[in-house]
Formats: C-alpha cells, structure tokens, sequence
C-alpha cells in the first residue's frame, strides 16, 4: 500500500501519514508538525521555502521537482491576480482555495523557479506564462 | 533484546531529523540512546503515558527535555527534544500531556 502525503502531495509514502511517519519530500513529521497547524499551512511554509527535496535518505527522483508535485497532485493551482504587485500567486486547494501568495510570500527564488517550472508546463503555467510575458514588456 | 525502530530505514530518516538534539554520533548510536530513554527505570524528572488513541507509551524527561514514543507492538517511532515553535503548544510538558490524552 502506498500513500500521499497531505502536506506536499508525494505520493510514494510507504506508511499512512500518522505516527511519526517523516515524508522524505517535505520533511513533515505527522504527528509532530501537524499538532497543532494544518496541513496547508505546512505546505505554505514548504512552498516559501523552496519545496526543496528534504531527505537524506532517501534519494530525491530523477527530474524531481516539488513545486510541479503540487501541482500536479492538485493541492494547488496557479492564477494571476489582477493589480497584484506580484505576478504570480499560487491558490491553495486545503483552505477553500485560499491564496496563499500574492503579495511577496515567495521569495525572488522560489519566483523564478515558479516561472521557469511554468516554461516546462504551460498547461499548467498559461496564466504565468501570459503574467510573465506582461512583465517583461 | 535492545529496542529497535521498526526499519532501518525509519531510523535513519529520524536519525537525520533529530541526531543532533542528542549529539548522536550515527545512527547506532542515536538508537541506542532512544532505547535507553525509553527503557530506563523512571526516575523523578521522566513522566510517562499511554497514549488511548493507538496504546503508544511516551516519555517526556521535564529537564532535559527528550521526548521518545515506543508503539504498542514494542518499536521505537521516534526520540527528539521537541520545539515548540514546530508543535505549536506552549510547551513541552503541554505536548506530552496533550498527546497522552489523544483517544
């Protein structure tokens, strides 16, 4: 039986995500980290930071990227907003689609992997991609 | 038989988390002092319960702050020293009570 973290949305979980179980994507330590904060506000900090690959045990998968991972399982979606002063905020599914991101949460890193990642999946990214485009002109 | 976590991997992904709350020198070491903690004889600064929800028996140690959880099918799950700006209640002693009363 494999299971998906609710935090970042890896999916080759080898036990349910309770009892100490430590998700080697995000780091999230269920039952520890999830005491008393949700699941989306750990995945806002994961995502703030990077949603870097946490395990040195496991080895991360080839052409692994977290933030494709989150999109791609779903737990969030890209939109632009309109009048933001950034270009680019990511919606949560967990919170009733809240948006968790327009205003400076990112920083200018994780911004860049957020546009580069939209290059790669414009499916996923069009709005990004069209956001970015205005920016540039 | 000294106590064990469940798999070696299990240890390992712990030992990176929190071996340096104990300054574990690897992840042999970091197990043996989880089961030390966990198999001691009590004494006036560890309290211990069991957790209703899953029978789970939790140390916490008021002074030096080491907190270890063995599952009722007698493995180690996890030995840190908790922080709580991770957990999220006031304190220590709050976490381990609030988690010997989770039915």
């Amino acid at each position: 039986m494999i299971y998906t973290c609710p935090v970042c949305g890896f999916n080759k979980l080898e036990d349910p995500p309770a009892n100490d179980e430590i998700c080697p994507s995000c780091g999230t330590q269920f039952g520890y980290h999830d005491f008393t904060r949700s699941h989306a506000e750990l995945r806002v900090r994961w995502l703030a930071n990077g949603a870097l690959w946490h395990s040195r045990v496991d080895p991360q998968p080839p052409n692994w990227n977290g933030i494709r991972q989150l999109f791609d399982t779903g737990l969030v979606y890209s939109a632009t907003t309109p009048n933001a002063d950034s270009q680019i905020s990511v919606v949560d599914l967990g919170v009733r689609e809240r948006v968790i991101s327009n205003s400076g949460l990112f920083t200018s890193k994780v911004k860049e992997r957020l546009i580069a990642l939209g290059n790669s999946v414009p499916h996923v990214f069009a709005h990004v991609k069209s956001a970015t485009a205005s920016a540039g002109r | 038989m000294p106590l064990t976590f469940r798999t070696s991997r299990k240890r390992a992904r712990h030992f990176q988390d929190h071996g340096s709350d104990f300054d574990a020198l690897n992840e042999a070491d970091y197990e043996s002092k989880a089961g030390a903690f966990l198999t001691n004889p009590l004494n006036t600064n560890t309290l211990e319960g069991i957790r209703p929800r899953d029978n789970a028996t939790i140390r916490y140690n008021t002074v030096t702050e080491e907190y270890g959880i063995i599952s009722s099918d007698g493995y180690i799950r996890t030995y840190y020293k908790p922080d709580p700006t991770l957990h999220g209640l006031p304190s220590n002693l709050d976490y381990f009570n609030d988690n010997c009363n989770q039915v």
